[in-house]
């Protein structure tokens, strides 16, 4: 075992400040407070959970026909025992495919129409209008638009990932532009427009990208089951929805979990790897 | 003399020339057309040290802001080296009142971002960054974010960043304002040693009488509403200044005389701003 000289605070602060790399251990020793916290909330979530349905609660909302934990548990033991793989593969392909070519378009045109009043005026108005139509409405063009079932899904999950990346990036160049210190101090050094929008605006509009990244992939997970709905006959959220179509219950709840799961997962792996990419940001929350 | 020689010599030596023609430079405010600077025309020669001194609201940041092509004038026109100024350009560099760095660079990408910009060529954005931070005593930090650094070292960094594009004037909006004294004073020690190494123009904005005596070759008194220069006065105290400048009584008297003037035109001001 290796020596913990990470087990005092002091020690810890330390560490964190010069960026070293903690084995997840390690983390979780140092964080004890903290994960024991959460792993709490998450027992208490269940066991509650559990005690509604036992005790068939019935009051305003109804908890009769809620599959229990364990009941769940089960489905996803089947689940696991019956080839889960091509589920799980077709949905996070969906999942990334709509969320890579959302949020590179979504960060393309934000970063235009944030920087452009022509460009707002010509794109803005269009855009604005589509962005309230949910998922769902979208489901018959999208049959109808695309060549087979599996792009439609491509381009709902797209939808859902692209509008909050597009508006949170044109939000963070509006912001980035009206600091007015940082674009003269750029100007007094020299710089010209392309200069001062890659070494200053989109550095500086990164924090507010990363927000809108991170909502994005929820919000692709969010569209899955709406995606799936099109058509096939793989897939987290296709499975949901045909366990409601055949009165299946202790499924639905199943697949409910693994997107919410997947989802926080995906949203988690986002959010650490903007967060590479902004070594400069130091976020204290207790200090406040 | 010999300062008028050392002067002549400067002058033949370096660039740096501004000239203020005429300058008025208003602002729109509530339908009502307010002037923060009246007729204002003087030159300050290639390696001076100028104090633009008078009280918060007397447009002397408003003139520097016009100097660097931030703000245009809405009449006259500024010089620098007999060409006119039309915009922020790198031969002038900039020294802000507040922590100015970006925090997305370290202190030696925020140093090396303006020789990378105009690149002269013959040494590298990343050597030019490192003598820097030599020159100001922080290579230890070269790869620290600035919000690891202190108030004073960051502004340490600031001016830095503005010499390493080899600017012929250095325009500073109180630098060190937002400094504690003890601070202050070593801040303004140092700079005046970078200006002699750099035979450079520096046109300094402050409110503090001590700071600009002890730094200037000449003070610009301004006063308030419209702002105009009130007294263009000459320090005399002989180079190079330290601690014991400022126990002399030359630089008492100098610092009485902008006292009572400053006195006279805060006054002034606060009667105004009533009235308004």
């Amino acid at each position: 075992m290796p020596s913990t000289n990470v087990s005092q605070s002091s020690d810890f602060y330390f560490k964190s400040y010069k960026k070293e790399r903690l084995m997840l251990w390690e983390l979780i020793r140092i964080n004890s407070n903290s994960f024991i916290r959460k792993l709490t909330s998450i027992i208490l979530f269940f066991v509650l959970w559990e005690f509604l349905c036992w005790i068939d609660f019935n009051f305003i909302i109804n908890f009769v026909f809620v599959p229990t934990p364990v009941e769940v548990i089960n489905a996803f033991v089947q689940f696991i025992n019956d080839s889960p793989w091509v589920h799980f593969k077709a949905s996070i392909f969906r999942v990334i495919g709509g969320f890579i070519s959302g949020s590179l378009l979504g960060i393309f045109i934000g970063l235009l129409i944030g920087s452009s009043k022509i460009l707002e005026d010509f794109l803005a108005t269009p855009l604005e209008l589509l962005r309230p139509i949910p998922a769902v409405a979208w489901i018959p063009l999208a049959i109808l638009m695309f060549p087979d079932a599996e792009s439609g899904m491509y381009y709902i999950t797209f939808v859902g990932a692209f509008y909050p990346i597009l508006i949170s990036t044109q939000k963070a160049v509006e912001n980035s532009l009206s600091d007015r210190l940082m674009i003269r101090v750029g100007q007094s050094l020299g710089a010209n427009s392309f200069q001062l929008f890659k070494d200053i605006i989109i550095p500086s509009s990164l924090p507010g990208i990363s927000a809108g990244l991170v909502i994005g992939m929820g919000n692709a997970w969010f569209c899955l089951v709406t995606a799936e709905i099109i058509a096939g006959r793989f897939g987290i959220g296709y499975k949901t929805w045909e366990s409601y179509v055949i009165s299946e219950y202790p499924p639905i709840v199943m697949g409910m979990v693994l997107i919410g799961l997947m989802g926080a997962f995906s949203s988690y792996i986002v959010l650490k790897i903007t967060e590479y990419f902004m070594p400069w940001r130091t976020i204290s929350k207790d200090g406040i | 003399m010999t300062i008028n020689m050392q002067k002549t010599l400067k002058q033949t030596k370096t660039k740096g020339k501004v000239v203020i023609d005429n300058i008025s430079i208003s602002y729109f405010n509530r339908n009502k057309n307010v002037y923060a600077l009246r007729d204002i025309s003087t030159t300050i020669n290639p390696g001076e040290f100028v104090c633009l001194l008078g009280p918060s609201g007397c447009g002397k940041s408003s003139l520097l802001n016009g100097i660097a092509g931030f703000v245009d004038p809405s009449k006259g026109q500024f010089y620098l080296d007999d060409k006119k100024i039309m915009g922020p350009r790198p031969e002038m560099g900039m020294v802000f009142q507040q922590y100015s760095l970006y925090p997305w660079k370290t202190v030696k990408e925020n140093i090396a971002f303006g020789p990378s910009i105009n690149n002269r060529g013959d040494e590298s954005p990343e050597k030019i960054a490192m003598n820097f931070l030599e020159m100001i005593g922080l290579s230890k930090y070269a790869n620290h974010y600035p919000n690891e650094l202190s108030g004073g070292m960051q502004q340490r960094v600031g001016i830095a960043r503005a010499l390493a594009n080899y600017p012929d004037v250095l325009l500073m909006d109180e630098p060190f304002g937002a400094l504690d004294s003890q601070t202050r004073i070593i801040m303004q020690e140092n700079l005046l040693k970078l200006w002699r190494e750099f035979k450079i123009t520096v046109v300094f904005v402050t409110h503090d009488i001590d700071e600009a005596v002890f730094l200037a070759d000449r003070i610009l008194l301004m006063s308030t509403l419209p702002g105009k220069i009130k007294k263009d006065l000459k320090v005399d105290l002989p180079r190079p200044r330290d601690k014991e400048t400022t126990d002399s009584s030359r630089f008492i008297e100098l610092r009485q005389i902008c006292h009572s003037l400053i006195r006279e035109e805060s006054l002034k001001a606060f009667d105004k701003q009533n009235q308004l």
